[in-house]
């Protein structure tokens, strides 16, 4: 039974391990992301817990003066309230120390904080100067300032995680000598000397002097790409020098910077100027008010469209009239000019510092709309006995005002917040009764509203109702509509992400889908073929952000597919796409179609910055967590639990690939179960004949020419289209990003390094070999190494098992060596073997002397789908699992499917009468044939 | 067609060059570049017979040659082994003959052993066999006047340690010194590393501690050099003594516009390279001479001209004549990037000697 912390669990696959598994313990099934990578400053692999926090940490990858940084370091103190560790605990070259905490938040100063939030706050700064460190707090506004350095150094740390273990050194210096000789080069000066495609290291070498501080770049404020510049850095005298130049104020402004500050000093600066206003009226001049009040530019609410035509001049004139009170003119030449006298300047400018009650901000430019109102006006009117007032207007909301709890309560119950079960259903007439009720126990007399009225205050309840659905509508979604709504509701949402697909090959996202079509194994015998249905295919892509183009894919028949056949997809992105040669009538390559890495030839072997997965078991395996990683050098990004909207584009390409491809297929199986389209697709399959071979063509077909169809979204060009701009237009960036080689000894994609120990024994002459898998290992070379028995060796396993290229303890390579009787002759992989080991040992299979064991195994396979198909009724065509694996089994290993030969087509031979061939006389049969067959007469 | 005449420098020819497009047809019949015999020496194969005659001066234990298929290793060997033959007048060389087919069961160790006449299944059997064979040897140098012993051995990389190892009791019972020089596979290394790790270092140091790479075609200066070869009549004239090159030969009315085959090297550069179609890096990609030989075959024989003036191949021509030579791009294999070799691969350099002069 495998240990909960095992990798591989009985029931979701492999498990994450080490860092990654621990995040993804601690978040279980909350609604935050994770991103994994490896960070040099860092010091290793890193788990982040959210964009904010990503584009924090790549801004200190590239801050020169942050030598090394930590990850959620925990607090020292017992006592501290606030137990959460800090995000972040740096140490700059100065040798200071800093904790800083990341909020996706816009307020992230003191000032702007709640009361509960500045304690908290307060607390952790106590904490932190107890720790001998500075502590703040860094919000949404300031990660935007440092989004472009942050984007830019996404693509660095790729560049450097990619070549990582390679020796940077001489590039290094040659970079630095070039620099600090010519003083500034551009990014594309530098490509023709070190090309990027055959010197990738040479970036990474210049990212990595970039965090250090060895040479400068304007990356915090351009993008990435050929314009970028890098110099040399200033030499720091000379910054004193500069401060001893400027005009005195400026340099005591920048000295003042410079300074650590305090609470009260961060008091003093604002960014939301309605925080600054105390509750209730106070009479504002613009003498007493604060600067960042007077700053007219930061107003809210002035638009001309939103002026009737008839006030546009009443409007304009008080404008102007104010900015010219609020520059500090005098008030006799603004009402000379304008007509505006200082009373009325005054009026105005105490109604524009109004707090509007709807938004929170300050009125501004909005008092020039003819009719506005800062406040919700709420006319509160009692209704005595014997009034003759028949209004009720405003009632409601003055109920609301004298009693809050009742909307908070209501609140609660329409979103079902309260402790405990909540009904199903909430209807408007139950929290009609519930609202009553709650009348009653805040004391309203029967005599006043809602009481004293025929509706008792039920369409004013319907409004709230209405309102409050609105003002909660995700929630609403969650509770009332289907899960596809629910995450609907998360896109378009206008808030942009903190992650910029500034260019292609930013953000590169892998998804599987299956399929919506049926396809069929074709099994012959020598008097027929049969074609029996096998299960839907899926397929694994890997599809780019900013363009939507599709990079790679793998292809999956029968189960879910495991880490490795995802793997394959990016080994297939990385790798050059070739057109597949297949006369098929149904579907063709269109011109304009094609893979990126096929048809531009700058995009072969591109690696990406980030890879966006969901967290399936097989994303979350090492196979992809780990090595996809190293060896693309990308930072992989786990979405929230069941969020597929986050990653919206792969959806996107999918729902376009069934609309334009597979579901005009015949034998389509429609876009859900009650689709009229599906109707008995596994028939249709069989009797079109659409062999299992065909239907890959067929996707590779539909995947080429989606990349050549036009999108809306692309500025009416196709994804091939877009990133041909990107790779060709002299306005554009983008450099591919080219993968390095690997160093010599290294395992590539799709290879597992594992130790093994050699067996063997010199007294029983058992010569050396490997077992792997139940089978052993050899080879001419090997066999001769005796002095290796007992010794461990360093086996590299791709994906092809037949044979194992082994390494000795000091990197040495001894090469390949081979499978042995019945499996070294075809190629297989490690799943293939394991199903087959586990048949032979029950005993189920057996092989014949001619063929290999996975030859037997698709020979027992297709025998026993043969079998089943001929024994359904007629016209009844189900899906075959002994099919499905028939297909996989030949999909994988390259075999064709073997003829069934069956009992009832052989026909009789009759043993005893002589065979003479045609034209050529009877052979005289050998003398010990007659000698034997003396033997059997005896 | 003339038969017997001079030519212009007076020297008895066998046939003179074609005068027509009939003539040149029916010389094309005997060309040897239809039957392959002949050797267009490279840089490549002159830089390793430097090494190799360097090795033999010097009297070291070994040297060997390691590249990928189809790069000329075979062809350096015939090279060397005549260069040997030329140079050194006291030095027996044997070559490992190729598979003749005289036995199903050769090796390319039994050749060896037959090439000194030495019979292998004696010397699997008996120390003392392995004596004799050493003796044997000795006597047969010293009847040549020989004081040393080179053998040159193709495919090293199919021997076996056992087989290493009676190569080994062999060069120790010899008095006279033996060279070994090997070319094989890069698998070559694996051996060696094999035997390394099974404390057989001693037949390292004795058959395997020296190794250089040979290469094939790896830029496009490379290939101009080797193009330029078919420009020089030193390199093979044909007809004979007619002082015609063999580029001169497909396109004699081209040739006297100054139209040299070298020139072409640019276009069938980019052709092999477009073919790199991995997606891997270009660092340590390189050309197997024979494709491009068998190349520059296919475009000269299919489109020869006798009174063509200008541009006489066109690049649909060269595509074709790549397509003809199956290029599949060689890329793994760079010496100098391994890391891990105990004894990196060296260069002329490392041992003080200058690349060859081509014009000699």
């Amino acid at each position: 039974m495998s240990s909960p912390r095992s990798p591989r669990s009985r029931t979701k696959g492999f498990k994450p391990m080490g860092p990654l598994g621990e995040a993804f313990e601690k978040r279980a099934r909350s609604a935050s992301n994770l991103w994994y990578l490896t960070s040099a400053k860092a010091g290793g692999d890193i788990v982040l817990k959210s964009d904010a926090e990503l584009v924090h940490c790549l801004r200190l990858e590239a801050d020169p003066q942050v030598v090394s940084f930590g990850l959620h370091e925990p607090q020292f103190s017992a006592h501290s309230r606030d137990s959460a560790p800090f995000d972040f605990a740096i140490i700059s070259k100065a040798g200071e120390r800093r904790f800083q905490d990341v909020t996706s938040e816009h307020a992230s100063e003191p000032v702007l904080l709640s009361d509960h939030a500045l304690k908290i706050y307060q607390a952790r700064e106590r904490e932190s100067v107890q720790q001998g460190g500075i502590y703040s707090r860094v919000g949404r506004s300031e990660l935007l300032r440092f989004q472009m350095l942050a984007m830019n150094f996404l693509e660095g740390i790729a560049y450097r995680n990619a070549a990582a273990g390679l020796p940077l050194m001489k590039f290094r210096q040659e970079l630095g000598a070039l620099v600090r000789s010519h003083g500034r080069l551009s990014v594309s000066s530098l490509q023709k000397i070190f090309p990027s495609a055959e010197h990738p290291e040479v970036f990474a070498a210049l990212f990595a002097m970039l965090a250090n501080g060895d040479l400068g770049s304007d990356l915090d404020t351009h993008p990435w790409g050929k314009r970028t510049v890098v110099f040399a850095p200033a030499p720091p005298h000379q910054e004193a020098f500069e401060s001893r130049d400027l005009p005195s104020l400026l340099a005591h402004e920048l000295q003042r910077r410079r300074e650590r500050r305090t609470l009260e000093d961060k008091r003093a600066m604002s960014a939301a100027l309605a925080q600054l206003l105390p509750e209730g009226k106070r009479h504002h001049t613009r003498s007493t008010s604060p600067p960042e009040l007077l700053d007219y530019r930061r107003w809210p609410g002035w638009s001309e469209e939103c002026v009737a035509p008839q006030n546009k001049t009443w409007a304009s004139v008080r404008r102007e009239a104010l900015i010219a009170y609020l520059n500090f003119q005098l008030t006799e030449p603004i009402a000379k000019e304008t007509g505006i006298h200082r009373s009325e300047l005054t009026r105005l400018f105490q109604r524009a510092l109004e707090i509007d009650e709807r938004d929170g901000q300050i009125a501004g430019w909005r008092i020039l709309r003819k009719g506005y109102r800062p406040k919700i006006t709420c006319r509160i009117t009692s209704r005595d006995e014997g009034s003759q007032r028949n209004g009720h207007a405003y009632q409601f909301l003055a109920l609301l005002s004298a009693h809050p709890e009742i909307r908070s309560e209501l609140t609660n119950a329409i979103l079902k917040r309260n402790r405990g079960f909540a009904e199903s259903r909430v209807t408007v007439s139950s929290l009609h009764r519930r609202f009553l009720e709650l009348c009653t126990k805040g004391g309203v007399s029967s005599a006043s509203y809602p009481f004293n009225t025929k509706s008792q205050g039920l369409p004013a309840l319907r409004e709230l109702i209405k309102r409050i659905k609105i003002e909660n509508a995700e929630r609403v979604a969650e509770l009332e509509l289907q899960t596809g709504a629910v995450k609907r509701a998360k896109l378009d949402t206008g808030i942009r992400s903190i992650i910029d697909a500034r260019n292609p090959y930013s953000v590169v996202a892998m998804d599987g889908h299956t399929l919506d079509f049926i396809g069929t194994v074709r099994i012959k015998t020598p008097t027929q073929s049969i074609w029996v249905p096998i299960s839907r295919i899926i397929v694994y892509v890997v599809v780019d952000r900013r363009t939507w183009a599709i990079l790679g894919y793998s292809v999956v028949i029968g189960g879910t597919g495991t880490a490795i056949e995802a793997m394959q997809a990016v080994i297939h992105a990385l790798s050059t796409w070739e057109q597949i040669n297949y006369p098929s009538a149904l579907l063709s390559y269109a011109p304009e179609g094609g893979l990126p890495s096929g048809r531009i030839p700058e995009l072969a072997g591109a690696g990406w910055s980030t890879l966006w997965l969901d967290n399936a078991s097989n994303f979350t395996s090492e196979a992809l967590a780990e090595r996809v990683r190293r060896r693309v050098g990308c930072a992989v990004n786990y979405g929230p639990v069941k969020n597929w909207s986050r990653r919206f584009w792969v959806e996107g390409a999918f729902s376009a690939l069934e609309r334009s491809g597979f579901q005009r297929l015949p034998n389509t199986t429609g876009s859900h179960p009650k689709d009229p389209r599906r109707r008995d697709a596994e028939s249709i399959a069989a009797r079109m004949k659409i062999d299992w071979e065909e239907l890959l063509y067929l996707i590779d077909v539909a995947l080429a020419n989606l990349n050549g169809t036009v999108r809306g979204n692309l500025h009416g060009r196709t994804p091939l289209q877009a990133l041909r701009d990107f790779v060709d237009s002299e306005d554009s960036c983008f450099i591919p990003r080219k993968l390095p080689q690997l160093p010599p000894g290294v395992a590539d994609l799709g290879t597992v390094v594992v130790k093994k120990t050699v067996r063997g024994n010199v007294a029983q002459m058992r010569r050396p070999y490997i077992e792997y898998l139940g089978v052993h290992y050899t080879s001419d070379l090997f066999s001769d190494c005796w002095e290796l028995i007992g010794k461990v060796v360093i086996c590299h396993i791709s994906r092809d098992i037949s044979s194992i290229k082994i390494f000795l303890s000091d990197g040495s390579c001894l090469g390949a060596i081979h499978a042995g009787l019945g499996w070294g002759g075809t190629y297989h992989d490690e799943h293939l073997r394991r199903e087959v080991n586990s048949l032979i040992a029950e005993g189920k299979l057996t092989r014949n002397i001619d063929e290999d064991w996975p030859q037997a195994y698709l020979r027992a396979k297709t025998e026993q789908a043969y079998n089943e198909a001929v024994q359904r009724p007629k016209g009844n065509r189900k899906i075959s699992k002994s099919a499905t694996k028939v297909a996989k089994i030949a999909h994988k290993t390259g075999l064709s499917i073997p003829e069934i030969l069956t009992d009832k087509v052989l026909p009789e031979v009759d043993a005893t009468s002589p065979i003479e061939a045609d034209g050529v006389r009877s052979r005289v049969m050998p003398s010990f044939v007659k000698a034997l067959k003396r033997q059997a007469e005896y | 067609m003339n038969i017997g005449s001079n030519n212009p420098r007076g020297e008895l020819v066998d046939k003179l060059p074609p005068t027509s497009a009939e003539e040149q047809d029916a010389l094309l019949e005997e060309h040897p570049i239809r039957s392959k015999e002949f050797m267009l020496v490279t840089s490549e194969i002159l830089r390793v017979a430097t090494l190799a005659l360097h090795a033999i001066n010097k009297r070291w234990p070994c040297c060997n040659f390691v590249g990928v298929s189809r790069v000329g290793k075979s062809r350096a060997s015939s090279y060397i082994t005549a260069a040997i033959k030329s140079s050194f007048r006291d030095v027996l060389v044997f070559r490992r003959n190729s598979l003749s087919g005289e036995s199903k069961n050769a090796t390319v160790f039994s050749e060896m052993m037959s090439a000194m006449s030495l019979d292998e299944r004696d010397l699997k059997t008996a120390v003392d066999a392995r004596v004799r064979a050493a003796r044997s040897l000795d006597v047969r140098a010293r009847a040549t006047g020989a004081h040393h012993v080179v053998l040159v051995a193709d495919e090293a990389n199919n021997l076996t340690m056992n087989q290493f190892r009676m190569l080994a009791d062999i060069s120790n019972e010899m008095e006279l010194g033996l060279t070994f020089i090997g070319f094989g596979m890069p698998n070559l290394l694996e051996r060696r590393n094999a035997l390394l790790a099974t404390d057989s270092g001693y037949l390292v140091s004795r058959f395997l501690n020296l190794m250089v790479e040979i290469a094939g075609i790896r830029s496009e200066t490379d290939l101009r050099e080797f193009m330029s070869l078919y420009d020089e009549p030193s390199q093979l004239e044909y007809p004979a003594g007619s002082r015609w090159p063999i580029s001169r030969f497909f396109f004699p009315g081209a040739w006297l516009q100054g139209w040299r085959l070298g020139n072409e090297a640019g276009t069938l550069w980019r052709l092999f390279e477009s073919r790199v179609v991995e997606g891997k890096r270009r660092v340590g990609f390189q050309i197997s001479t024979e494709c491009v030989a068998i190349a520059i075959k296919s475009v000269l024989i299919d489109n020869r001209h006798f009174k063509f003036t200008t541009t006489p191949i066109s690049e649909l021509d060269w595509q074709y004549g790549v397509a003809q030579s199956q290029f599949q791009p060689s890329i793994g294999w760079s010496a100098k990037s391994s890391e891990n070799l105990r004894t990196t691969l060296q260069t002329l350099e490392d041992f003080g000697l200058a690349p060859p002069d081509l014009s000699s």
